[in-house]
C-alpha cells in the first residue's frame, strides 16, 4: 500500500527545457527528493524548468514549501520556472488554502 | 594367484570409482567427511577410519569424523596440536604417508602414544593434500598386520586423492558462503542501523543481530558523559540468559583494567580465542564472582572500540560460549567492520542528539515565556517539537499589549528546521513585536515583516503567518492571513468560524504586494485558536478534513484559553504528531466590555 501511495519525481529533458513530473504524494517524507531534483536542475544551467503537478494526489506543507523556495529563487535568478496545475481536490485545497494560486501561474 | 589379484584391484577399483562419484555430489565439508568415511573402509579393507584437518589457525588438528573408533578413542584426539609426536601430526607436517606393519612397531616409532591407541595391528596414515599443501589427513587401521606393498600403497594414495580434492572443494565452498553470509550480514547490520529509531532501541535490535550471528552473547557498552561505562545493550542467543548476565553486572561493574573498559582507553581491540579456566579465576573478583562467571559457560572473547571521528564512543564485546564457535582473526574483522558501522550510527544519533536541543533550546527561550495581563482576556499557548527523528521546525507565537488597550496575536511558522529556521522565528518573532508597538496596523505590520526577509541575506526565507489586533474594549478585531491555515474562532453561540478572509501568499516570498486587513467582530465570551499546520496536516489527507475535526474539537472545548488547550492537546494527541505543532488560544470574558 505505501508504495503505490509513495510519490514519484521524474525528469525529462527537451532541448533546453527540462520537465519535473509529479505523481503520487509529495510529503514529508518525499519532499527533499523534489527538491533535490529541482536543485539539480537548476545547477545544471537549463533554460527552463516545467513542474507537472497534474499527476499529483496529494501535497502537505512540506512539499508545498519547495516548491515556492524554488519559485522564489526562479525569480531571484531570472530562471523561466513554469506549473502544470493539478486537478487533485486537496492539492488544490493547500494551494488556496497558502494563498500562493497566483505563484503557481494559474 | 595374478588373476585373483587382478580381481581384487578390479573390485577395489570399483569402490573407488563409486567413492569419487560419491564425493563429487557434496558441498559441504561436514558430508564430504561423511560419505569419505562410508566408502573408504569398504575401498581399502580397513577396520577403522578417521579424518582430521588442520584448524583455521595452522597450529591445530582436529578430528573431524571416525568410523570404527571407540568413542573415548576420538575424543582423546579429538584436538591436538600440530606439532604433537603422533602419526596424525607428523604425517601433515611431512606431507608423507606413514605405514606401520604392526602395533610394535607404531608403538616403537610413537613413544607418547597411549596403549589404546595400540589395539590396531596397522596403521595407514595417508596425508590430504593440494598441490603439495597438507591440510589434513586420513588416518586408516587394520586388524591385521599388513605390508602395505606397492599396489596398496598406490590404492590408499589414490582413495585419498578424491578426497583430498573433495575436501578442499568443499573448503572454498564454504569460505564462499561464509563471505556471501558476511556481507549479508554486514547489509543487514547497516539497514537496522540506518533506521530513525532511538539510540538505545537501535543498539539493542544490532546486539540481537549480531548474538545471532557472530556472537552467543553481545554487549554494547557507551562512554557517558561522566566519564562512566554505561551498559546501553545486551543479548544473548538465549534470551533468558539476558538478565542473568545484567543482574551479574550491576553487582560486579567491568573492571577498568579490562575488556571493555581497556577497549575504550586503548581504542585497540582484543582477541582471545580461547578463555581458558585460569582466565576466569584471574578475572574473577571474588569467589561468588567466579562462580557466575563460570556459569556464563565463556568460552571465547573479543571486545571491540567503538571509535567514530577520532573519538572513542564506547566497545562492544562479543562472547562464544559453550561447544562450537571460537573467535579467530577473520571473526574480529567482522567485528571491527560491524563496530566501525555501529560507531557511526551513534556518533550521528550523539550529534543528531546535540543539535536537537540547541535548537529546541533557542526555539524555547526565544518563545514568549508568559503573557500581558489583560482584564477580559486569557491567553495561553502550547508548543510540541517534531517526534523522534525529525529536526525542531520554526514555529511561533507571539502576543502584545498596546497602551492604548488593543492587544495583538500572531501566530507563524518559519519554513526550514533546526537552529536555522529558530533563529528566523526569533527574528520575525521580535519585528512583529517591533512594528506593533510602533503603532503600525496588522496590514502595515504583516508588510514590513514580508519586506525585511525579502532584503535579507542569504537564500530566501518563508514565514506563514496569521497576525491580528483585537481592541476589546470594542470586540472588533483586524487581521492578516498569509499562507497561514486559517484561525478559528468560537462564538459565544457556540457557532465556529474560519478566519479565513482574503489571504496573501506566505511573507517572503512574493513581489511586493499590497492588500487590507479583513475584519471582525469578537465579542466577548469568544474563543479564538490560532495555529499551526501540523495540527490539521495528515499524510494523503486532504486538509479539510483536518479543519473540520479541529472546528468540531472546538464547538466541544471548555470555554477557558487553558482547558481548551489540554482538550485539544488530549484530542488531536499533539505530542504524537510527527510535525512541530503550535497553538495559541484566547478567551475573551464578559468583563472585558464592562471593564473598559
Amino acid at each position: 500500500v505505501t508504495d503505490e501511495r509513495r510519490g514519484d519525481v521524474q525528469l525529462s529533458r527537451e532541448g533546453d527545457s527540462v520537465t519535473i513530473a509529479l505523481s503520487g504524494e509529495i510529503d514529508l517524507a518525499t519532499a527533499p527528493r523534489l527538491d533535490a531534483a529541482i536543485r539539480e536542475v537548476e545547477s545544471g544551467g537549463s533554460t527552463a524548468l516545467v513542474v507537472d503537478m497534474s499527476e499529483l494526489t496529494f501535497l502537505d506543507s512540506s512539499g508545498l514549501r519547495v516548491l515556492l523556495q524554488a519559485s522564489v529563487r526562479a525569480r531571484q535568478d531570472g530562471d523561466r520556472l513554469s506549473f502544470i496545475p493539478s486537478t487533485n481536490a486537496a492539492v488544490n485545497r493547500l494551494i488556496e488554502m497558502t494563498g500562493t494560486r497566483e505563484l503557481f501561474g494559474a | 594367484m595374478e588373476g585373483e589379484n587382478g580381481e581384487v584391484e578390479a573390485v577395489a577399483g570399483a569402490r573407488l570409482h563409486e567413492m569419487s562419484m560419491a564425493l563429487a555430489k557434496e558441498v559441504t565439508a561436514e558430508r564430504t567427511v561423511e560419505v569419505l568415511l562410508e566408502h573408504v573402509l569398504a575401498v581399502t579393507g580397513a577396520a577403522a577410519g578417521a579424518v582430521g584437518l588442520v584448524s583455521q589457525s595452522g597450529t591445530e588438528v582436529s578430528l573431524v569424523g571416525f568410523s570404527g573408533l571407540r568413542e573415548d578413542e576420538v575424543q582423546r584426539y579429538e584436538t591436538f596440536p600440530l606439532s604433537a609426536d603422533n602419526p596424525m601430526a607428523q604425517s601433515i607436517r611431512t606431507g608423507e604417508p606413514i605405514f606401520t606393519r604392526s602395533a610394535d612397531e607404531l608403538g616403537s616409532r610413537f613413544s607418547g602414544l597411549s596403549e589404546s591407541r595400540l589395539v590396531f595391528a596397522s596403521l595407514a596414515m595417508i596425508p590430504l593434500l593440494v598441490g603439495d599443501r597438507p591440510f589434513g589427513a586420513l588416518s586408516l587401521s587394520y586388524g591385521e598386520s599388513r605390508e602395505f606393498d606397492p599396489a596398496e600403497r598406490a590404492l590408499l594414495a589414490a582413495a585419498a586423492e578424491p578426497a583430498a580434492h573433495a575436501l578442499e572443494r568443499a573448503r572454498l565452498y564454504e569460505r564462499q558462503r561464509s563471505l556471501v553470509d558476511r556481507f549479508t550480514f554486514l547489509a543487514e547490520a547497516g539497514e537496522l542501523l540506518a533506521q530513525s529509531l532511538d539510540l538505545e532501541t537501535t543498539l539493542q535490535r544490532f546486539a540481537d543481530l549480531a548474538s545471532n550471528r557472530l556472537a552467543d552473547w553481545c554487549g554494547i557498552e557507551l562512554l557517558a558523559e561522566d566519564g562512566s561505562l554505561r551498559n546501553v545493550a545486551v543479548a544473548h542467543v538465549e534470551p533468558s540468559q539476558v538478565e542473568f548476565a545484567k543482574a551479574l553486572r550491576t553487582k560486579y561493574p567491568p573492571d577498568p583494567e579490562a575488556g571493555a573498559w581497556r577497549a575504550v582507553r586503548t581504542g585497540e581491540s582484543e582477541l582471545f580465542p580461547e578463555v581458558t579456566d585460569e582466565m576466569l579465576v584471574e578475572a574473577a573478583q571474588d569467589e561468588e564472582h567466579l562462580r557466575l562467571i563460570r556459569q556464563l559457560g565463556i568460552r571465547s572473547v573479543m571486545t571491540v572500540p567503538l571509535a567514530a571521528r577520532g573519538k572513542t564512543l564506547g566497545a562492544i564485546t562479543y562472547v562464544a560460549s559453550g561447544e562450537g564457535r571460537r573467535y579467530t582473526e577473520e571473526d574480529l574483522e567482522l567485528g571491527e567492520e560491524l563496530a566501525r558501522r555501529a560507531a557511526l550510527a551513534i556518533d550521528n544519533s550523539m550529534l543528531f542528539t546535540r543539535e536537537h536541543d540547541a535548537a529546541l533550546n533557542l526555539q524555547r527561550a526565544l518563545l514568549p515565556e508568559g503573557f500581558p495581563e489583560i482584564d477580559g482576556i486569557e491567553f495561553a499557548a502550547h508548543y510540541a517539537p517534531a517526534g523522534e527523528g525529525l529536526e525542531v521546525g520554526g514555529d511561533f507565537y507571539e502576543v502584545t499589549a498596546m497602551d492604548d488597550g488593543t492587544v495583538s496575536v500572531t501566530i507563524g511558522d518559519v519554513a526550514g528546521r533546526g537552529i536555522p529556521a529558530a533563529a528566523v522565528m526569533g527574528a520575525v518573532r521580535t519585528a512583529f513585536r517591533t512594528h506593533v508597538l510602533d503603532g503600525q496596523p496588522p496590514a502595515e505590520a504583516v508588510c514590513r515583516v514580508d519586506r525585511l526577509l525579502r532584503h535579507s541575506a542569504g537564500p530566501p526565507q518563508m514565514v506563514t503567518a496569521f497576525h491580528l489586533r483585537l481592541d476589546p474594549a470594542t470586540g472588533s478585531a483586524e487581521y492578516v492571513r498569509a499562507g497561514h491555515p486559517p484561525a478559528l474562532l468560537r462564538r459565544p453561540d457556540g457557532a465556529v468560524e474560519e478566519l479565513e478572509g482574503e489571504g496573501i501568499p506566505p511573507l517572503g516570498i512574493s513581489s511586493e504586494i499590497s492588500y487590507e486587513a479583513d475584519r471582525v467582530e469578537i465579542p466577548p465570551g469568544s474563543l479564538l485558536l490560532l495555529y499551526t499546520d501540523g495540527l490539521i496536516e495528515r499524510p494523503g489527507e486532504d486538509l479539510l478534513v483536518g479543519v473540520e475535526q479541529l472546528k468540531d474539537a472546538l464547538r466541544r472545548a471548555p470555554a477557558d484559553a487553558a482547558s481548551c488547550l489540554r482538550a485539544l492537546r488530549r484530542e488531536f494527541r499533539i505530542d504524537e504528531i510527527f510535525d512541530d505543532v503550535a497553538m495559541l488560544a484566547v478567551a475573551t470574558t464578559a468583563s472585558a466590555r464592562e471593564g473598559g
